[in-house]
């Protein structure tokens, strides 16, 4: 630790200077410039592929810029609070992967970043359209906060799909080759496998986010809130629909079509057979893989309403660039460019389980090898064009309206009358923003 | 020799000195624990109180005054009553698990059992060893409503599982048997230790009297044992407040809807998760307040306690 300590101190005290040095060298040369990286991959998660990225950068690249990787305790609010701590002492990082969720929170109280239409207007002129190149236009999307401004390049991205017991389908008199689409259909063979197998139906992921309920919102053409000409946000999540939609959740649990369990718990009792199906992200593959022995499938999320309104949540996070000197801007703009190209893309995503977010990455022969041989990633990535963001909320209590709606959720599932209890939570969501 | 003499004069200098400075002398020897004790304990309770008058998100470079209005809003919330109730039902619970069971099976296996007392104490020990973070997967396997151990035993009797953490109520139970199982040993052999010391002639005398077992714990054993009661006592209620966060962390999240929360979770909530530090700070404040009183409890009950010197 403490050598690892001095060897940073001491390549930053090198970069330091060569920086000067490199600044009468004429404007193209970046040779010296040291960014760092904050990524929140720890070992288990994608920390050796995002070192072994790195490491090809610092090694490949022409303009002898060098990148230093900084792991992140406590993901994306540990992410937050480091960034204040170095911000507040005027120190820039370089690079840093702000969460999904943390979309305008981000926006908010860190005005030092440097979003990438800005770097290509003012950087780097010859990269204009690079955006437009690479990404969908819905993914764009994904990184622009309620100001408008695109914060950072999309990067780490999941969705959920349903993870499905096909031994238990069969058992039960389904057929696993043609899973259900809509939540309708995916509630009553939550009901048919209950029924005729005594084995727990459907589950969709309880845990203490909204990943998967606000898809499920959305998709019945409702949004959770609406901005004015002034940019602010009233919640809109209370219509009609919303409450039909939960009525017919609610019924579910009581009919037993449901299950009411923790995540954690769910999953255990999903690899051991017990229960049908999971609703979770497909960042759960390899772990799905690994521990469940029995025919595995997946199919898209379920579609709660129309065709047009039918959405998955984005989880993951962005590449941020906060950096003050132009250089170091643009060796951000450099190192966020090779992340980008198809091979470092392939790697990432079979390092991480992490969809690929680039236009160009499935072009790359190592990831089509990849998602040859991984066909379960396919429910996933079929529902990539209706990716929508995580709702990110704004304001002073943003981060703490997320956790309303989940108490919304659980107040709902056990037996809260859903049309009184969602109008409650919007009048109350309305009066924190 | 022209050394050591010195060496006497100097010693007999600073002799004189402390002498003349008593006071002086009992502070020097008090100081490095009351500059830990400030810096680590008084100032940042001090400056707690100085952020629950503010509202700041954490990152922000400017705080902006709000007076007690953190206070206001804490003391609306019907979620800060949900998790005082529940600390409530968490102490209570770990005051079964954690105070009156260990105490009772200290006496069963100091003055009652004579044989295999050293197994039973090594295996009851046993879970004090792990970390409570383990404690709490080990009972999230055990309590799956669906497809663990106890859900097994249900069905054998032709019952459901409860829904041990999606249900309010069961979740309490649960949290509180995942803390008080790691918790246990620990208490229980700082029991029997004061139990052992009990003098067996006293027992003896009594059992001659054909006082029953019940009576003699009652009459003797719990006399001569309240100075370490108290102290288990205290530090129950602390762990009542405290080692649960580590399960609710874990395993539900506070939820479901705010069933299993409890102050510090809620304190955690507030800071880490909802960037509010003003608020967390207010509610932290208000938790202090609540451990002053039962401080002051200790202290009204020190006097009955018996101290053997």
């Amino acid at each position: 630790m403490v050598l690892a300590l001095g060897m940073l101190l001491s390549l930053a005290a090198c970069s330091k200077q060569t920086d000067t040095d490199g600044g009468s060298d004429g404007e193209e040369s970046l040779e010296g410039v040291t960014i760092e990286y904050w990524h929140i991959n720890s070992e288990t998660q994608g920390g050796p592929v995002v070192e072994e990225l790195i490491q090809e950068f610092n090694e490949t690249n022409e303009k002898g810029i060098t990148v230093i990787g900084k792991f992140n305790a406590n993901a994306y609010a540990g992410v937050a609070q480091n960034l204040q701590a170095e911000l507040a002492i005027g120190e820039y990082p370089g690079v840093v992967q702000v969460g999904w969720n943390y979309l305008n929170y981000f926006a908010e109280n860190f005005p030092q970043y440097v979003g990438p239409k800005r770097i290509i207007e003012e950087y780097v002129p010859e990269d204009e359209g690079y955006l437009e190149e690479m990404l969908e236009p819905n993914i764009i999307e994904l990184g622009t906060a309620v100001n408008g401004e695109i914060l950072g390049l999309p990067y780490a991205a999941s969705t959920p799909v349903v993870f499905y017991n096909a031994d238990i389908f069969r058992d039960a008199g389904l057929d696993p080759d043609n899973p259900p689409e809509t939540f309708d259909e995916w509630l009553a063979a939550g009901q048919t496998i209950k029924d005729k197998t005594g084995k727990e139906g459907l589950y969709y992921e309880i845990i203490a986010n909204t990943y998967t309920m606000s898809p499920m919102i959305q998709g019945v053409g409702a949004e959770m809130y609406e901005l004015d000409k002034d940019g602010n946000a009233t919640a809109t999540f209370y219509t009609p629909e919303t409450v039909e939609l939960f009525r017919k959740w609610q019924a579910g649990f009581q009919n037993g079509a449901c299950v009411e369990i923790g995540s954690e718990e769910a999953l255990g009792a999903f690899a051991a057979g017990e229960v049908a199906t999971q609703i979770v992200t497909i960042g759960k593959l390899a772990y799905m893989k690994e521990s469940c022995n029995f025919d595995l499938r997946t199919a898209p999320f379920p579609r709660t309403g129309s065709k047009e309104d039918y959405s998955v949540c984005v989880g993951g996070n962005m590449l941020c660039c906060f950096a003050e000197e132009e250089k170091e801007i643009q060796a951000c703009w450099e190192f966020m460019k090779f992340l980008y190209e198809p091979d470092s893309m392939a790697k990432w995503v079979e390092g991480t389980g992490y969809l690929p977010v680039t236009k160009s990455a499935t072009d790359s022969e190592e990831m089509k090898a990849f998602l040859a041989e991984n066909e379960l990633m396919n429910a996933s990535l079929e529902t990539w064009t209706n990716a929508r963001s995580w709702p990110s909320w704004p304001g002073a209590n943003g981060m703490n309206v997320d956790q309303v709606l989940v108490d919304m959720r659980d107040a709902i599932i056990s037996g809260a009358d859903p049309d009184k209890t969602i109008k409650e939570t919007q009048d109350k969501v309305n009066g924190m923003l | 020799m022209q050394d050591k003499k010195r060496a006497r004069q100097v010693s007999g200098k600073t002799q004189r000195f402390w002498k003349k400075h008593r006071k002086l002398e009992k502070f020097a020897y008090l100081l490095p624990s009351i500059t830990i004790f400030c810096v680590f304990m008084v100032w940042p309770i001090v400056y707690n109180m100085y952020l629950s008058t503010m509202e700041w998100n954490m990152v922000s470079p400017v705080k902006k005054f709000v007076g007690f209005d953190n206070y206001k809003n804490v003391f609306s919330d019907p979620g800060f009553l949900k998790a005082l109730g529940n600390t409530g039902l968490y102490v209570l619970l770990m005051m079964l698990f954690c105070f009156v069971a260990p105490y009772f099976y200290s006496y069963v296996m100091g003055k009652l059992i004579t044989r295999g007392a050293k197994v039973y104490r090594a295996l009851m020990f046993f879970p004090s060893l792990l970390s409570l973070a383990v404690a709490a997967i080990v009972f999230m396997w055990l309590f799956n409503s669906v497809s663990g151990p106890v859900a097994e035993i249900f069905e054998l009797f032709g019952h459901e599982s409860p829904h041990w953490f999606t249900s309010s109520g069961y979740v309490i139970v649960a949290l509180s048997i995942a803390t008080g199982w790691r918790s246990f040993g620990y208490n229980l052999i700082v029991f029997l230790g004061a139990i052992v010391e009990v003098p067996i002639e006293l027992i003896e005398a009594a059992k001659l009297e054909k006082a029953s077992n019940w009576k003699i714990f009652w009459r003797i054993v719990f006399p001569l044992t309240s100075p370490t009661a108290l102290y288990v006592f205290i530090i129950t209620f602390v762990m009542g407040l405290q080692y649960v966060f580590t399960p609710i962390q874990m395993i539900t999240k506070g939820g479901p809807n705010m069933a299993s929360t409890n102050l510090v979770y809620l304190i955690y909530q507030y800071s880490f998760q909802f960037f509010q530090t003003g608020r967390a700070a207010a509610v932290a404040i208000i938790s202090l307040v609540i451990f002053l009183l039962v401080l002051l409890l200790q202290n009204r009950l020190n006097k009955r306690v018996h101290y053997e010197n």
